[in-house]
């Protein structure tokens, strides 16, 4: 894959992963926080999801090598002690745990592209909760570090 | 008896009804009070307006927007009935909100990328209604510190609905719905114009 479309296809993979753990948990939808046009409609519901946002994705020390960062936890409105938040916190931890291996592809098109690389998970941790009104957010921090194929 | 003969007295005005596709005239004689001017925003020209029936001449009830000839489309924003010590009702009173624009209603659907996230968003227009619009405030960008986005007040008549994945366009501008609330007998959408137009 070349070095322009790479990016893209980082974060179509980080949203597949995402949805898969949606789907798995039976939660309604999963949220790319930066997504204005449909994180607002999402968010104000009383509907528990799974939320992410995509932090940085830098040349180290250039291309092809690079260090990706992203958050992705869990929203959740009516949860007394936070049980379920903590239950899609840890399913979260689950897929993006330290020292995991990810295959990536692009996503953003009606089928998956071919292999365009690989992120390695160097540091995977639970964050302190936030509020909002009243909802709360709980994520986990995700650290990779990655590398872009060629092809 | 005498309070309905001093209603049918003034009742004179005839309106037309919005039937969705068009006006049905002669749906209702009634007048509008004179004092209604008191009522109204202190906006320019006279944005409300009341209107008297007596009861046994007919009522609006069937119809959310109807017409004045010579002032134009107007939203039944509410009904009060007036009751004499017969427990009769001898007068209805509706308040009436000029809506001079066309709203149309704007279903907003996403096809679904291989990733399982939404992509390519398609636009339909399922409904189109009577609207007042009323810039009341700005707000400022979260990032540019330059830049305001006007929020805007959209009144739509009663039963209009608005989903989430809805958005609303007033002559070609586009409007993010930020909040929907029923009041009284009116549906109001409090938005952001998404362009910077002069309209």
């Amino acid at each position: 894959m070349n070095e322009e479309d790479f990016t893209l296809a980082v974060k179509s993979t980080i949203d597949k992963r995402g949805v898969d753990i949606a789907t798995q948990l039976n939660v309604s939808a999963f949220v790319d926080l930066d997504d204005t046009a449909n994180a607002a409609t999402k968010l104000q519901g009383t509907d528990n999801v799974i939320v992410w946002q995509f932090s940085s994705l830098d040349e180290d020390p250039f291309d092809p090598l690079y260090t990706l960062m992203f958050m992705v936890g869990a929203k959740t409105t009516t949860d007394p002690s936070n049980y379920t938040m903590m239950q899609f916190v840890s399913a979260v931890k689950a897929v993006f745990k330290n020292q995991t291996r990810i295959v990536i592809h692009d996503y953003s098109g009606e089928v998956a592209g071919l292999e365009a690389g690989d992120m390695f998970i160097v540091q995977s941790g639970v964050e302190q909760q936030e509020f909002d009104k009243e909802s709360g957010y709980r994520f986990v921090a995700v650290v990779a570090k990655v590398v872009r194929k060629a092809v | 008896m005498e309070l309905a003969q001093a209603i049918d007295h003034f009742s004179t005005l005839s309106l037309s009804g919005w039937n969705g596709t068009g006006w049905t005239p002669n749906i209702c004689k009634g007048a509008l009070v004179p004092f209604d001017r008191f009522i109204t925003e202190r906006t320019f020209g006279q944005k409300k307006r009341l209107f008297m029936t007596n009861s046994h001449v007919g009522t609006l009830d069937q119809y959310n927007v109807v017409y004045v000839e010579g002032a134009g489309p107007y939203i039944i924003g509410a009904k009060n009935v007036d009751v004499d010590t017969g427990m009769a009702v001898y007068n209805n009173i509706y308040l009436m909100i000029h809506a001079p624009e066309m709203c149309e209603v704007i279903q907003i659907d996403s096809g679904v990328a291989a990733s399982g996230a939404p992509m390519d968003k398609t636009e339909t227009v399922i409904a189109t209604v009577h609207c007042d619009r009323e810039r009341f405030s700005n707000r400022n960008a979260a990032d540019q510190e330059d830049m305001s986005f006007a929020q805007v007040k959209l009144t739509l008549p009663n039963g209009t609905v608005i989903g989430a994945d809805n958005e609303l366009r007033v002559n070609g501008i586009m409007y993010d719905v930020k909040d929907v609330d029923v009041s009284l007998l009116t549906v109001v959408a409090y938005c952001i114009k998404r362009s910077a137009t002069a309209q």
